[in-house]
């Protein structure tokens, strides 16, 4: 159960059970290279939150900073959702989105910098 | 009882302010999950419709399109809108206060999942207002069923777009849920003394991340298909659709049942008055759980004759071991406690009822020959709605009745709870039990009709009777709600006994969560010091 203790590890463990799951469907079980690379790249994403999980953490009053409002996140999300749709609708909706976007991220850079 | 301090309270932001764009953990996930339970009310009232039409043979109240419309939008909504929002929704408000955490870490990120949720549901929902109508193809949208020859529109396209934003969404949520429980656990607060429901939605979160994105992979290329023709198109495109939408497709499953039966667990603990059995062995199944369902999803394409039967099947079978696991410890807590039947413990045995005909006709369709006799008939409807209603709905309202005081500070009615849960139990059997034997008689899912010469009228009135006694229950459960914040009881910070951390600070919790912490030796750090404290 120790190799439970810390998150990196479970992570790591469970990384490793996906892999050997989809080899045994690759060369037990002969499938094809696809239904090996789909555990795969689950497991590499695993991998990947492992290792940034093990990143020293920042200092404690850093961590603590939280801004209570953010209204440039609503802001990029509505941007990011029109230009998306713009794509089926018309470009003036891709543009609309963009500039929210624009807009939003600005709000974030410039006024919810954490620090 | 006191050994950290916490950081000063911040101040509310103002109101409507705040519902926009409040990043505090607790308010944004109460409006996660009423988000999501909004979406659950239209679905509902979607399924509502297809059982009033099905109740009889003959066109009643829709036209054929607009039924492969309801069921289409029905299932999308329940799986991309509800389940998986409300289960994230759950984690967001509890995870930081059950691991001792002032605030849930990227929490603007969170904002931002919940916002691209709700833009994903108003835009998948507002294909029924376009000239062809909202999507038509199931919640899975197989191609070339969905190409743009087979289903012209932009009802279809919109919907793609509310799958990618939704996914996009759960993403985001579910990295912050992570990122919580790595980094901001309090002292003492080790990965095996955190509590079995944050357990849980660390195995939920994992498979978020690592599932969805097959999911956003997917939906650009069915998009990249309908619009510029050609990539699925190739050998083997329409499987390899197939093969990514299943890789999200049966995880999600479990995403929408792995926090449910956390926080049924929690309550069986509570209301049995006991510590929680085989907490190791929960988690490692859990895990195995977890890594079980993300290489099954094969049993979805037995009938393609295209996959390893042998060995989906295998696995399919193997996932009885790590649920056999959870099931066992559930009923071994319950063991010789002092069980008090309250609401949340109702609906705690009702999930753990339920969800076994689920589970155990989960075995019986993941066999391939069984399942090439009843895959596409309402057999496998029934087989879904067990575990999806009898598990993640029971489940959800299990959760709600056991922290609605922590959230609102008030004590919902016992009475109408008592009420609420009897009336579910009975109309999720009369909807559902009756599919079972209509699938093995062979009646086909998906159909808006049926003729009256294959005698499944009674069946199918029985299952409409069933759907409108479930309405019923929701109805009352609304009133409950009303009544309760109308005419409050208050409940004070712990009015269950609780074991967790959550139920060591006030209800609702201040702004940091916390004025001071107890002691966390174990998974239930408050069961240890009431152990502690002399009689």
């Amino acid at each position: 159960m120790r190799l439970f203790e810390r998150a990196p590890r479970a992570m790591a463990v469970w990384g490793v059970y996906l892999i050997a799951l989809g080899a045994v469907l690759w060369f037990v079980f002969f499938a094809d290279a696809l239904s090996f690379a789909l555990p795969a790249a689950a497991a590499g994403i695993t991998f990947a939150v492992a290792v940034l999980s093990l990143r020293p953490e920042r200092r404690r009053e850093e961590l603590e900073h939280v801004t209570d409002l953010s209204p440039g996140t609503p802001l990029a999300a509505l941007g990011f959702a029109c230009a998306l749709v713009g794509l089926e609708v018309g470009e003036w909706l891709v543009l609309i989105g963009a500039g929210l976007l624009g807009l939003a991220l600005g709000i974030l850079v410039v006024r919810e910098r954490p620090g | 009882m006191s050994v950290a301090a916490v950081p000063t309270m911040l101040r509310r932001p103002p109101r409507l302010l705040g519902i926009v764009a409040g990043t505090d953990h607790k308010s944004l996930g109460l409006r996660m999950f009423v988000t999501a339970f909004g979406f659950f009310l239209g679905a509902g009232l979607l399924a509502l419709i297809m059982r009033l039409e099905l109740a009889a043979p003959g066109m009643q109240f829709t036209s054929k399109q607009g039924y492969d419309e309801l069921f289409t939008i029905h299932g999308s909504t329940m799986f991309y809108l509800f389940a998986t929002p409300a289960a994230l929704a759950l984690g967001v408000y509890l995870v930081p206060l059950q691991i001792g955490a002032s605030s849930l870490a990227g929490a603007r990120w969170a904002l931002g999942g919940w916002w691209l949720t709700i833009l994903g549901g108003i835009v998948m929902w507002s294909g029924f207002f376009t000239a062809r109508g909202a999507a038509d193809v199931g919640w899975y949208a197989f191609d070339p069923l969905s190409d743009s020859p087979h289903t012209p529109g932009v009802g279809m396209d919109f919907w793609i777009f509310g799958v990618i934003l939704s996914a996009l969404g759960a993403i985001l949520v579910a990295a912050c849920l992570l990122a919580t429980v790595v980094r901001k656990r309090a002292p003492g607060m080790t990965m095996l003394r955190i509590p079995v429901f944050t357990w849980s939605m660390v195995v939920t979160v994992l498979m978020v991340l690592t599932a969805f994105p097959a999911l956003v992979v997917a939906m650009g290329l069915l998009y990249a298909q309908r619009s510029l023709g050609g990539v699925l198109k190739v050998p083997g495109g329409p499987l390899t659709y197939q093969h990514l939408f299943w890789f999200y497709g049966h995880p999600v499953v479990y995403v929408v049942f792995f926090p449910f039966l956390g926080a049924v667990a929690e309550a069986i603990a509570i209301f049995s008055g006991r510590r929680f059995f085989g907490y190791p062995a929960l988690v490692v199944s859990l895990l195995a759980f977890a890594a079980g369902s993300m290489s099954v999803w094969g049993h979805h394409m037995f009938t393609t004759g295209a996959i390893s039967n042998r060995y989906f099947a295998l696995t399919s079978t193997g996932l009885l071991i790590p649920a056999g696991v959870e099931y066992f410890d559930c009923l071994a807590t319950m063991w010789r406690g002092v069980i008090r039947l309250r609401t949340p413990m109702l609906f705690a045995l009702g999930f753990l009822a339920m969800f076994v005909i689920g589970g155990v006709t989960g075995i019986w369709v993941a066999s391939p020959p069984l399942d090439y006799h009843e895959t596409d008939s309402y057999f496998v409807v029934a087989h879904f709605h067990y575990t999806l209603f009898g598990g993640s709905v029971m489940g959800m309202f299990c959760a709600i009745y056991l922290w609605f005081p922590k959230v609102t500070g008030a004590l919902l009615r016992e009475g109408l709870g008592r009420v609420h849960f009897w009336l579910t139990v009975l109309g999720l059997n009369l909807t559902f039990f009756p599919m079972f034997f209509l699938g093995q008689d062979g009646m086909p899912r998906r159909v808006a009709d049926y003729p009256s010469s294959m005698g499944w009228e009674g069946l199918n009135t029985l299952s409409t009777v069933g759907s409108d006694v479930v309405a019923l229950s929701v109805l009352v459960f609304l009133v409950n709600v009303a009544v309760s914040l109308t005419v409050r009881r208050p409940a004070g910070p712990d009015p269950w006994g609780g074991h967790t951390l959550e139920w060591a600070t006030d209800s609702p919790p201040p702004p940091r969560n916390f004025r001071a912490l107890p002691p966390v030796r174990s998974y239930a750090p408050l069961l240890d010091l009431a152990e502690e404290t002399p009689a």
